[in-house]
């Protein structure tokens, strides 16, 4: 068999330049092993972390309960106010998501090769914030058991739902979203699944992975079936990523209250999107990174290139934050003005607002630094000032929008309750509790595509 | 290395793919079937009362008018399940003493209403109105079908949302001469689009099929 | 679904009434049962209303109503147009009063102690006559009531009996100014339809009991501008805190209240001076106000055409000067006349409660009957008489509610509620009408008639007996026809008094006038009747609770309410918690910053802060009573002291200024007569790619006239009746939950430190591109053919999208289920014509679409067409200055159609092209220019 690669070669290989993408040596098998091990070696702090998150996802579901047995009153929405956390947990969980699709499906097509070692954790991410993001538009409903009337479908009501609205098509983004990325995900993993059936310790283990693994057996036939449905379905999953959110941008856009009425929110959305998630998708990799040492599959030139996707999405953000005012200004609407110059900036709310600005715009200036983009925990510390700043951003747009509208006797502030606020602490805990379930049970490093990029490169360099 | 799987193994993998695709498309369609199940819509099932009545006896047999005991289905948004005293308008006559009759004078006497079971039960956010339809050339037998073959009364239109929709939308063939109103055993001379038409423009009837029209 | 077991049942009682339940339509509901009559009363038609007349009065003064009766239970109240105290319109008061029959926690069973007992145990322990040298005292709230007046004077004939009236709020500093001024008591009679100059020495006329309604519709009629030619009178007030009759002023001076009495002869002095003559007085000061002055310049320069009227709270003084005006102005006989007073020995000493107090004292009172009121609660504190109550061996109250003077006493007995027994009253004018009842007692209680004719021995009596033995004695011709037609009518047509011919005695005014000036007041305290408790008896009304101070906007609560320039000098602000003393007294209450008070007054509204338990009012706001004195019933200095607390307060509005938003359109006569189609602007259809899609027949449409509304706030009380519209309690409202469909927006305009205000009543405006519709994911919220901007309430669930993108926030939502946690007992109250909303559900105005729909179906059924004004909405019908307008505005005959010819018409937010069907008629202000000129 082969002989250690030695790991400058590939760093040349690299078109980004920098940092190589992968600095292990060894063999093949010792590779599979090296990866495969999370799944075998006990992990004495697991069942604490489950513990933990799973009284998390718990208090999701009884929060969740109360609400549709008691009424949308637990939560601290009211008129103007009429929509408030639940659709900023919403926008911002999906939103999270699209990094996932964008690093695994858009990279892919344009073949970055940096997105291997990554590209399993994103799209693990992107299912279940998308999950997460799925449970909003439902629970946020006054009566829950009638969404389904959301579906066109014949109703013996005779009636059909209203197209002109976004919502409808919110539920059919969201599910096609929520499908195309678990099959890619899947997909993705069945050479891995089947290479975790062959090495499974246990009888039991080997068959519930090859009962996952579909019968793979890495045939010829095998491979090229694979490498086009994964293209296939990269293809398919490349324009979600502009699409979902822009309809999700569209709750807000196609409305004509001041902060909402912009044609600017497609774009807008779909960058912030890919903002939060790229920070998601480094909130969860570092520590996994530091955890079971794979700072030689994970190097940092993947921190120094999501960094600077960090920076790109984050200026685009910014650009956005300065074009809306100015388009207030600009379209001289009194109402726009009033909500854009001058509540966003000095009102009840300023201090969010200004938050936005600090979290979104100035921190991310620190990626301009090389030696910032390289440290896994300045990163670390900027992603979760953006996820901050993009949670908040959510807020800004949507209460401070609402409190204070046209008619001046209707407005109001609004104050989250216990309740919302253990929603949205619920969610969280819900995607580490199954985010955990992944890394321990599925190969989280795609194995069969980080081989297979090891194999290019030393054809390359022979 | 032993084989992880029996070789049928294939066969039930497949199997359970195509059952879950099958569910998939499967579930919903039986639903969508089901709400429009007799069942559902509690037709054809007579409903049990706590008076033997029977229509076939009152309308064949004694020729009863619909109007004489639901006299208030021209005036009123319910025809009205009559008064214990429309009963013993006859029954103090007739048949003092039977059996059948008994709840009746316990309620004429005792002061003791009756107690119905409704047979045509709209959603309490309908508001069904008997005298508009009645004025306007929908007999009785278009919604409660022919009563005076019923001895059980029992329901013959599915009161779903898409039926009231059908003929408010085109009314037509559903209306017949005023005069005909609670003749149940009415057969038209001609086409009944035709008759209806003329109807229609005679009382310039224009259901109506805006929401509020019934739900209010 | 957890709720739909408890909706359920209100449902079954509710009957047609119903509320989209946790399931679909499609699926099987439980079997639900038919109850037919067993003998069906001929009058009852099921699912038709039937209405009756009869009359309902506060302080003695009697108010016509027309009462919808569904199946044996009223549902509603409107104004009768036949009376001339309502002519159609009816109070949020009258209005409200119908919950309080349905009340669950009114009083029900006779109690003696803690024990059970019965009336006749009661009659004969009251009948009993008292031992030599003592009395037994009967305690009455004042009354017009033919029926008892007669058994008061048969009660008095039985030699040991005295009997005192007493009310909280009462007319009687006019009654004793009348005979200051006139040497005997007089009812004013006012006619605003020939009065090009008001005013008003803080009188709220437009919205206090009385004469109020028939008052702001004849007032009213001079402010509808038609056209610029047209003239409209104008209106000064004087008074210490903003009032409804305030906000409508064209010229207001914000003042102490005891210094009105000061303006109020400085006025008189110049419109002597003015008028000339021997007989004139030395002007009282050097210079005085420029205000003063140009006032009565005006006046003087209509008179005859002129009016001044003194507030109920003014001494007895600001009336006879009032009275002196009038009469030197020549208004007698033109815009003022005077009639005899319709309350029982208005103005006598039975009206003084010193006198029970003093019988208490000298140990005189063997037996003391309350019926009706609340004395203990409502009396000037320095009565003490709870205290004076316990000295007195037999006491006993008779009243509607369990109060506080409830108790007090030994004997607790319910009485009847005037929906459910047989009585009369006088109007104002003096007209009287008959009461009959609208429902079956709920309790067993009496009407106050058989507890006085019990006194006199006589246990059996009906009410109707005792109200039918009287006008028998006093009709004229047959008794039977007399009768029917009175209970027909709701008027008895025995013609009203001729008005009575006084003249004023100039010695006493010139007394007053000579009087010198009384100095202000480092801070004040002004006490005043409240628009919603008045003084206290409404205090378990969840719809008056929970409407809107016609001002500040506060619900459930009342407050210390001062100007910013007072609050700022005593360093508080909204909700800090103040303690007010007064004559050695104090109580806590929350500050509310008020925008055109006078400066140094603290003024407090009366009727909340009731103690007894488990009630509605328990623990609502402060006790005003508790700081009143009977030297000083209204006005008084008052120190305030700041704790460090804070109280929440529910203001349904909490935001008082327009921001320069072209919303309520407001311009002075003189700016109307240059630009008359100053609103056209506002009132522009912008361009559009899309066509109209409503097509039918009749297209429905409403104007409000904001030169009439008043900001009464009946109108809400009418649609929370007519609607079902739900309570959401002080919490509720705080969060910004209230479910009104109806809201009054007020806005305070001009300069803040010496601001009116102007007010809008708002509702869902049924725009044609209604930006709610196409936002909704389920078609649940769409457009109908005539126009309507359509509510389905079984089809919504629950996204509040359409609220969100509602430009005028007018949509409501259900964000609990508002009908479960109410008493079954009120479910009888819900008008069954209209859905009761589930939770989770949007609602808002629907323009009465269940009269409109019946309407129809009634015409078609008839073939007929719908006449103008046969549709009339809830909030229309009851409003008393006629400022709303509803109609088919494809037909250019209808009223509707015509008004939105006018040049005021305009849309609110109109350049968002939303195309509203509710217009609105801008306001016309007529400012004196003299006082604006600089």
């Amino acid at each position: 068999m082969s002989t250690t690669a030695p790991a400058l070669d590939l760093m040349h290989d690299e078109p980004t330049g920098g940092e190589p993408v992968l600095l292990r040596g060894g063999t093949d098998l010792e590779l599979t092993d090296e990866l495969l091990a999370p799944l075998w070696r006990p992990w004495p702090w697991f069942r604490y972390a489950l513990g933990v998150t799973g009284l998390g996802s718990l208090a999701l579901f009884a929060a969740l309960g109360y609400t549709v047995t008691t009424g949308i009153g637990l939560w601290g929405n009211n008129i103007p106010v009429a929509w408030a956390f639940a659709i900023i947990n919403f926008v911002w969980w999906i939103g999270i998501g699209h990094a996932g699709t964008f690093i695994s499906a858009v990279l892919l097509l344009f073949e970055v090769r940096w997105r291997t070692s990554i590209n399993r954790f994103a799209e693990a991410m992107t299912l279940f914030a998308v999950l997460q993001a799925g449970l909003f538009p439902i629970f946020h409903m006054g009566r829950a058991w009638f969404a389904y009337w959301l579906i066109p479908y014949p109703s013996e009501m005779g009636i059909w739902p209203q197209f002109r609205s976004s919502l409808p098509w919110d539920v059919v983004a969201v599910t096609t979203y929520f499908i195309v990325s678990l099959l890619f995900w899947y997909s993705g993993l069945i050479p891995d699944l089947a290479t975790a059936r062959d090495r499974a310790p246990t009888l039991l283990r080997r068959r519930l992975y090859g009962i996952f693994a579909l019968g793979w057996r890495g045939e010829l036939a095998h491979w090229r079936h694979y490498r086009i449905m994964y293209l296939v379905m990269g293809g398919l999953a490349t324009p979600l990523v502009l699409s979902v959110h822009t309809d999700v941008s569209f709750d807000f856009a196609i409305t004509q209250l001041p902060g909402w009425h912009s044609s600017i929110f497609p774009p807008y959305f779909v960058a912030g999107a890919i903002y939060s998630g790229f920070a998601m998708v480094l909130q969860l990799m570092i520590p996994a990174r530091a955890i079971f040492g794979l700072k030689d599959v994970i190097t940092k030139n993947h921190l120094d290139n999501m960094a600077k996707m960090l920076l790109v999405t984050g200026w685009i953000v910014t650009y956005t934050y300065l074009v809306e005012p100015f388009m207030a200004w600009w379209s001289n609407d009194q109402y726009e003005m009033y909500d854009q110059l001058i509540d966003r900036p000095t009102g009840s709310y300023a201090p969010v607002f200004w938050g936005v600005i600090f979290c979104n715009c100035i921190v991310v200036q620190a990626l301009w630094m090389k030696s910032w983009r390289t440290s896994a925990w300045r990163i670390f510390l900027v992603a979760c000032f953006i996820q901050l700043g993009m949670w908040s951003e959510r807020f800004m747009l949507i209460v401070t929008s609402l409190h204070r509208d046209f008619l001046p006797s209707s407005w109001r502030m609004y104050t989250p309750s216990w309740i919302d606020w253990t929603i949205l602490g619920g969610t969280v805990f819900f995607f580490l509790f199954l985010f955990l379930l992944f890394l321990r049970f599925v190969p989280f490093i795609p194995i069969s595509e980080l081989k297979e990029m090891r194999h290019e490169a030393r054809r390359r360099h022979a | 290395m032993r084989a992880l799987f029996p070789p049928w193994s294939d066969t039930v993998f497949r199997m359970c793919l195509a059952l879950a695709t099958a569910g998939l498309v499967g579930v919903p369609v039986a639903m969508m079937l089901w709400v429009r199940t007799p069942y559902v819509t509690k037709q054809d099932t007579p409903v049990e009362q706590p008076v033997a009545f029977d229509h076939r006896h009152h309308v064949r047999d004694d020729g009863v008018d619909c109007l004489y005991c639901h006299y208030e289905a021209t005036r009123s948004k319910y025809a009205g399940v009559p008064p214990t005293a429309v009963c013993m308008n006859c029954h103090s006559q007739i048949w003092q003493e039977s059996a059948r009759l008994a709840p009746v004078r316990e309620s004429w006497f005792g002061d003791r209403p009756l107690r119905w079971q409704r047979v045509h039960q709209l959603p309490q956010f309908v508001y069904f109105d008997h005298s508009a339809h009645v004025s306007h050339g929908v007999g009785c037998a278009e919604c409660h079908g022919r009563v005076d073959l019923m001895g059980q009364v029992y329901a013959v239109a599915p009161l779903t949302m898409q039926w009231c929709l059908d003929c408010h939308t085109d009314p037509a063939p559903h209306l017949r001469p005023k005069s005909e109103i609670t003749n149940m055993a009415w057969v038209p001379d001609g086409p009944r689009r035709e008759i209806g038409g003329t109807i229609l423009r005679e009382l310039n009837i224009a259901p109506p099929v805006s929401c509020t029209g019934c739900h209010r | 679904m957890s709720n739909s077991v408890s909706r359920r049942v209100v449902l079954q009682l509710v009957g047609a009434g119903a509320a989209a339940v946790g399931t679909s339509a499609c699926s099987r509901g439980p079997q639900e049962l038919i109850v037919p009559y067993v003998n069906q009363p001929p009058e009852v038609t099921p699912s038709v209303p039937t209405w009756y007349a009869t009359v309902a009065s506060l302080s003695g003064y009697g108010v016509g109503i027309l009462a919808e009766s569904h199946e044996g239970r009223p549902t509603k109240l409107e104004g009768n147009p036949r009376h001339p105290a309502s002519a159609g319109a009816l109070s949020a008061l009258e209005q409200a009063s119908l919950l309080d029959v349905y009340d669950d926690t009114r009083a029900r069973a006779i109690g003696h102690g803690e024990l059970p007992t019965t009336w006749a145990a009661f009659a004969s322990a009251i009948a009993a006559a008292p031992p030599s040298g003592k009395r037994t005292h009967v305690l009455l709230e004042p009354t017009s009531a033919p029926h008892l007046v007669e058994l008061v004077q048969r009660l008095r004939a039985r030699g040991d009996v005295v009997v005192h009236f007493d009310a909280a709020v009462s007319r009687r500093a006019a009654w004793v100014g009348a005979k200051l001024a006139f040497g005997r008591v007089v009812e004013s009679l006012y006619d605003f339809s020939h009065a090009e100059v008001v005013l008003s020495l803080d009188a709220d006329f437009l919205s206090g009991n009385s004469g109020a309604l028939s008052w702001a519709r004849a007032w009213a009629s001079r402010r509808r501008m038609n056209g610029a030619s047209d003239t409209m009178s104008r209106l000064y007030v004087a008074e210490p805190r903003l009032s409804v009759t305030g906000m409508a002023a064209d010229e207001r001076l914000r003042i102490q209240g005891r210094q009105v009495e000061g303006i109020a002869a400085d006025i008189l002095a110049e419109l002597l001076s003015l008028k000339g003559g021997d007989d004139t007085p030395a002007p009282r000061r050097a210079t005085p106000s420029p205000w003063v002055r140009a006032v009565a310049r005006d006046l003087h320069g209509n008179a005859g055409a002129s009016l001044v009227l003194a507030g109920d709270t003014q001494s007895p003084e600001v009336h006879a000067l009032a009275h002196a005006m009038n009469e030197s102005l020549g208004n007698v006989g033109r815009t003022v006349t005077y009639g005899v007073s319709p309350v029982f020995e208005a103005g006598e000493d039975s009206h003084e409660l010193e006198g029970l107090v003093r019988a208490i004292d000298a140990g005189e009172v063997a037996t003391l009957v309350v019926v009706g009121g609340d004395p203990v609660y409502t009396a000037p504190a320095d009565l003490e008489l709870a205290r004076r109550f316990a000295a007195i061996s037999t006491t006993a109250y008779v009243g509607v509610r369990d109060t506080r003077t409830a108790r007090a006493c030994a004997w607790t007995c319910p009485e009847l509620h005037w929906l459910e027994a047989w009585s009369d009253a006088l109007a104002f004018d003096g007209t009287p009408a008959i009461a009959q009842p609208l429902v079956r007692p709920l309790v067993d209680g009496r009407s106050a008639g058989q507890v006085l004719v019990a006194m006199i021995g006589q246990h059996d009596a009906s009410s109707r007996d005792l109200v039918q033995a009287y006008w028998r004695a006093h009709a004229t011709g047959d008794f039977d026809v007399f009768w029917r037609q009175s209970l027909v009518h709701g008027v008895v047509s025995t013609g009203t008094a001729p008005p009575v011919d006084v003249g004023v005695d100039w010695t006493a005014i010139s007394r007053i006038l000579a009087a010198p000036p009384r100095s202000a007041a480092p801070l004040e305290i002004a006490f005043f009747a409240d628009a919603k408790m008045y003084d206290g008896r409404f205090g378990d009304n969840a719809w008056l609770q929970e409407l809107p101070d016609p001002v500040t906007k506060l619900t459930w609560d009342n407050a210390a309410l001062v100007s910013p320039a007072t609050a700022t000098r005593l360093d508080v602000d909204d909700e800090q918690v103040v303690n007010i003393e007064v004559r050695g007294r104090s109580v806590r209450a929350p500050v509310l910053v008020v925008p055109g008070m006078a400066d140094d007054v603290v003024a407090i509204a009366l009727g909340y802060g009731q103690d007894v338990p488990d009630r509605t009012s328990h623990g609502v706001g402060c006790n005003a009573h508790a700081l009143r004195d009977s030297r000083a019933e209204w006005f008084d200095d008052a120190t305030l002291h700041v704790t460090g607390d804070r109280h929440p307060l529910s203001l349904t509005q909490e935001h008082g200024s327009m921001e320069g938003r072209p919303i309520v359109l407001c311009h002075t006569l003189a700016e109307y007569r240059a630009d008359p189609d100053f609103a056209k602007p506002m009132n522009q259809r912008p361009d559009s790619l899309y066509g109209l899609v409503p097509d039918a027949p009749h297209q429905w449409g409403m104007t409000i006239d904001l030169n009439a509304c008043t900001g009464c706030s009946a109108c809400v009380v009418a649609c929370m009746a007519e609607n079902n519209i739900p309570t959401v309690g002080k919490g509720g409202v705080r969060l910004g939950r209230a479910m009104h469909w109806l809201r009054l927006d007020r806005y305070y305009v001009g300069d803040p430190r010496d601001s009116g205000a102007v007010v809008q009543p708002m509702l869902c405006q049924h725009c044609e591109k209604a930006p709610c519709e196409y936002v909704c994911p389920v078609n649940a919220t769409v457009h109908s053919h005539d126009g309507l901007n359509e509510m389905v309430y079984n089809r919504c669930v629950g996204t509040r999208f359409c609220s969100n993108n509602c430009a005028y926030k007018v949509r409501r939502f259900n964000f609990f289920n508002y009908n479960a946690d109410k008493p079954e007992s009120l479910a009888l109250v819900m008008n069954p014509d209209v859905t009761v909303r589930a939770r989770g559900v949007m609602e808002k105005c629907t323009y009465c679409v269940q009269r409109i729909r019946e309407a129809e179906i009634v015409a078609r059924r008839d073939q007929r067409p719908i006449a103008d004004g046969e549709i009339v909405t809830a909030c229309q019908q009851t409003c008393p200055t006629g400022a709303i307008h509803f109609g088919d505005i494809a037909d250019p005959g209808t009223h509707v159609s015509r008004s939105r010819e006018s040049g005021r018409l305009y849309a609110v937010l109109n350049d968002l092209g939303t195309l509203p069907r509710t217009r609105y008629l801008a306001r016309i202000v007529n400012p004196n220019p003299d006082l604006h000129r600089t």
